[in-house]
């Protein structure tokens, strides 16, 4: 039976574009907490491990931002 | 009804035919409690009888002291209150107040207003319990009529504030230091802003005492170095949350937007915004770090009410304070805060507390400031009105002077013959004054700073400068400022500025169009590489994310509250969450998944360790992790726990104690013991544990004292495992035997178990068995102890048994057997033992850097093409 499903308190990984987001899956932090891809650029990551990514993201060399889901402008993600 | 020109013409007409009679009813009219209208009418009324001639002909009567007395109410407002002119009266000495009050009523000079409002516990009200037979005057106040009062003040100026005589050391005199002092402050809140205030405490003065002890740590905050001073620290931080340099958000100090404008203005338009901020701020109470007088809050059902100032009144008294400074005191010339307080007594005796009126109780007796006490050498004591003013007002105006305007550089501040001494500075004579004087706008010109090729800005510490300075700190770390200011860029620092707010253009503005030079090549390449890092990825949390199967599921929801991600997964905007969910409840197929909720019963585990995934519960979180520990079958959709599986996890990185949480929490219902037992051993949680056979001595219980007390048993025996049963030594376990056989305790052959066996010796070849004694090597201890350790297995032709780590990322390490040959050092100075594996049955080399445990084993070296121990030749 087809199901819609209303995730709450969701964590997401939102890339400037998709070689980002490949990228970021094939660093160790990602393969542990990045999840299925809910589009070229956003994927899933386990709510649980957004520290632990960004720490991993950060070993990598990024310097990713971490940003709570509280604004109601489109557009940002 | 009559026309209002006639009405007029009839007033006029009894004005100058009856002056004196009409005098008279209004003064009779004055006193009593009237209403509103009629109240009103007899300021006009009575204005319109004073004309010019007959002021000037009442005036002509009136003493020095009256005169004095009308140009002080008129000056206190015009309507001072009567426990105020009582008080200034007994100050001035001579006739008692009531009478001199008594006779400048009866002349009409001054009117009695009648309170016209009930008596109040709460408020600084002199009308406040007042019982009328018991005061010298009716409660309420008296007023001066404008005519009067502006004769009386032309008649007896406003005297100057005097000269403080003697040389003068002093203290304070900087203008433009608090706004270097503030600078510091921003920046230090910038940087250590979750730390600043307690997250569990309201807002209040109490919170800056933890500022205060993060400041005072000053080796690890190095630009707060010259913020240690707390009670200034207290009033620095008050003055920046009014002045809106910083604002407190979620608990947390932190710089405000409105700061940038703040540092890029002119200092004499900061010193004008500082003293309105000084004014108008309500977090800071001057009398609050008094040394002399003590403040209560008065108990709640109290009748007596408090005199302390509340924050409303406190900002009105400064406000006077100000006033009234500006027009007694005299630019560049020194006077004694003493003698101004003197000065503010005779100008505003009610600017901060209102003087209650003497109490009649047989005598005159001195009011008391309510909840205000003075601190002596013995305990509190009530403040007398009369003379309580510079212990009280007086405070609170050095508390102001000092603290705030000299701070502000307003005034300069240092200490003279008469005390503490001020000089109103050039910057405070312009802030000061109620002219429009021309203000000083922010230098256009290029910010005095250049960027070097090795990150770091130079600029110039000025204080007019100070506003680059502050938009450079945003991109650039701090890591020095006094005449000249040193910053770095970093990776970090222009991050931070990115989660300050700006935008990349910003940052590229800031430091191209106003520095001396161009940002060099170098440089501008790496933050454009930042900028480009830190907006590659957002994490962001807290999402409300709908899903659907198909497109047309996600379309039928309203597009306004979505944001599409992809075709079946969009974002729900803020503002759209209830409408998503108004819409999702009239569906049947509408499932919530809450994931901060965990992921508690999301699937059954059986006992052979097969996790079964509960389609109601599914997260996709739950196939992931499930999937990084177990072995997926795809036919069934099921996931098999396994030690290896378990193992292959642990190795990409899994976090134990993550993975425990989640399978413990994650079966439905509880996990059994035995369940439980495999998860947390499968991770490792319990460490090595050891089953060894031992060799025991099993003695019948009445030989056991005979037995052991024979000194060659007793140094067999290695302790006891309770009762008659006792661990042997196992390579004196044969000599034990014959020793006892031979005393007749008689031990059989050796057996394989000590099932039923009374007297027994269990021999056993296990290595752990052979632990007695016998010499180990662990991480963390001395690395020479190690190299000694191998060094004599080798010597002495023994086996070790070592915990290796291979050279191979990732892999654990593995427990390996060893016949060690030789030790030799490679030209790099690497320890490198030769050796035969048991484990791998081959010889191999091992780096002893890699053995992290070692254990001397009492089992003789074995080499199988050399058994005889020929290599002991080869050894060092």
């Amino acid at each position: 039976m087809a199901m819609i499903k209303l995730h709450k308190n969701a964590a997401v990984l939102v890339t400037r574009d998709d070689d980002a987001l490949a990228e970021a899956q094939a660093t160790d932090a990602g393969r542990l907490c990045i999840g299925p891809r809910l589009s070229s650029t956003v994927a899933w990551i386990d709510h649980r491990r957004v520290e632990t990514l960004r720490e991993g993201l950060s070993r990598a060399g990024f310097t990713p931002r971490i940003t709570t889901d509280d604004d109601s402008t489109r557009g940002d993600a | 009804m009559h026309d209002s020109g006639t009405m007029r013409e009839s007033l006029d007409w009894v004005i100058d035919g009856y002056p004196d009679e009409l005098l008279c009813l209004l003064k009779k009219q004055a006193g009593k409690r009237l209403p509103a209208q009629r109240e009103k009418m007899i300021p006009k009324l009575a204005e319109a009888l004073l004309r010019p001639e007959r002021v000037d002909a009442m005036l002509a009567g009136a003493d020095g002291g009256e005169l004095a007395l009308l140009a002080f109410m008129a000056r206190a407002g015009g309507q001072p209150r009567i426990g105020a002119v009582d008080w200034w009266l007994r100050r001035r000495g001579g006739a008692e107040p009531s009478t001199t009050l008594q006779s400048l009523v009866e002349r009409g000079l001054v009117f009695h207003v009648a309170s016209t409002s009930k008596p109040t516990r709460d408020s600084n009200d002199d009308d406040a319990g007042l019982d009328p037979e018991w005061t010298l005057l009716p409660a309420g106040r008296l007023w001066v009529p404008d005519e009067i009062a502006a004769k009386a003040v032309d008649i007896e100026p406003e005297p100057p504030l005097p000269v403080a005589p003697g040389s003068h050391e002093k203290r304070r005199a900087a203008p433009g230091e608090v706004i270097r002092e503030l600078f510091l402050l921003a920046r230090f809140i910038d940087e250590r802003r979750p730390e600043v205030l307690s997250t569990s405490r309201s807002l209040g003065q109490t919170d800056f005492v933890d500022l205060a002890a993060a400041v005072d740590d000053g080796d690890r905050y190095k630009h707060a170095r010259r913020l240690e001073e707390a009670p200034g620290l207290m009033w620095l931080v008050a003055i920046a949350l009014q002045a809106e340099v910083a604002a407190i958000s979620e608990q947390r100090l932190r710089p405000c937007a409105h700061a940038d404008e703040f540092f890029s203005v002119g200092l004499q338009r900061q010193a004008s915004w500082l003293l309105d901020a000084a004014i108008a701020q309500t977090r800071w109470g001057e009398l609050e770090t008094s040394a002399s007088v003590v403040l209560e809050k008065p108990p709640a059902l109290s009748r007596d009410g408090s005199d302390l100032p509340g924050p409303g009144r406190r900002v009105g008294a400064r406000r006077k304070l100000v006033d009234v400074l500006a027009r007694i005191a005299t630019p560049g010339t020194w006077h004694s805060v003493g003698a101004f307080a003197e000065g503010m007594m005779r100008a505003n005796p009610d600017f901060l507390i209102r003087r209650h009126a003497p109490r009649w109780n047989g005598a005159v007796t001195e009011p008391e400031y309510r909840g205000i006490l003075s601190l002596g050498a013995s305990d509190p004591e009530p403040v007398g009105m009369w003379d309580g003013w510079s212990a009280v007002e007086g405070v609170f105006i050095e508390q102001f002077i000092v603290e705030a305007l000299a701070r502000i550089g307003l005034v300069e501040v240092g200490d003279g013959a008469d005390g503490v001494v001020f000089r109103i500075t050039e910057l405070g004579a312009a802030a000061l004054s109620s002219d429009d004087a021309p203000i000083d706008e922010p230098d256009d010109a290029p910010g005095r700073f250049f960027v070097q090729p090795n990150f770091e800005i130079i600029a110039d510490g000025g204080g007019d400068n100070i506003g680059t300075v502050w938009r450079l700190s945003r991109v650039a770390e701090l890591t020095s400022f006094d005449r000249a200011a040193m910053l770095h860029i970093t990776q970090a620092s222009v991050t931070a500025g990115f989660e300050g707010g700006m935008t990349r253009e910003q940052i590229t503005t800031t430091l191209n169009d106003h520095g001396r030079v161009t940002v060099p090549q170098n440089v501008a390449f790496s933050i454009d590489e930042w900028v480009d890092a830190f907006e590659r990825y957002e994490l962001r949390h807290g999402a409300w994310i709908l899903e659907a199967d198909t497109p047309e599921e996600l379309d039928e929801f309203d597009a306004d509250c979505l944001e599409r991600l992809g075709p079946t997964a969009a974002r729900v905007l803020a503002g759209g969450r209830d409408r998503i969910e108004e819409q999702l409840a009239e569906r049947m197929d509408a499932r919530v998944v809450d994931h901060a909720a965990g992921v508690a019963d999301a699937f059954r585990l059986g006992l052979s360790m097969q996790a079964e995934p509960i389609e109601a519960k599914w997260h996709w979180y739950v196939s992931h992790l499930l999937g990084h520990v177990a072995d997926l079958d795809e036919a069934t959709g099921h996931y098999q726990l396994s030690r290896d599986a378990v193992r292959r996890g642990l190795d990409l990185g899994v976090d134990p104690r993550d993975v425990e949480g989640f399978l413990e929490a994650g079966v439905e219902g509880a996990p059994s013991a035995e369940q439980v037992l495999k998860i947390r051993g499968w991770l490792g949680r319990y460490g090595d544990a050891q089953l060894d056979e031992v060799t025991v001595l099993s003695l019948p219980p009445d030989a056991v004292a005979d037995v052991l007390s024979v000194p060659r048993v007793r140094e067999a025996v290695v302790g006891s495992l309770g009762g008659s049963v006792f661990v042997v030594k196992p390579e004196l376990a044969e000599d034990l035997r014959e020793f006892l056989n031979d005393a007749g305790v008689d031990i059989g052959a050796m057996p394989t178990s000590t099932d039923d066996v009374p007297v027994s010796l269990v021999q056993t070849r296990s290595a752990a068995a052979q632990a007695w004694g016998r010499r180990r090597w662990e991480a963390g201890d001395a690395e020479a102890e190690r190299t000694q350790l191998v060094n004599d297995a080798v010597e002495s032709g023994q086996r070790v048994l070592v915990l290796y780590q291979s050279v191979l990322k990732g892999e654990h390490p593995s427990e390996w057997t060893l016949s060690p040959r030789v030790l030799e050092r490679s030209r790099w100075g690497q320890e490198r033992l030769q050796a035969y594996c048991h484990s791998r049955e081959s010889h191999r080399t091992f780096d002893v850097g890699r053995m992290d445990r070692i254990v001397l084993l009492d089992e003789p070296a074995q080499w199988p093409d050399d058994v005889s121990g020929a290599g002991k030749q080869e050894r060092r």
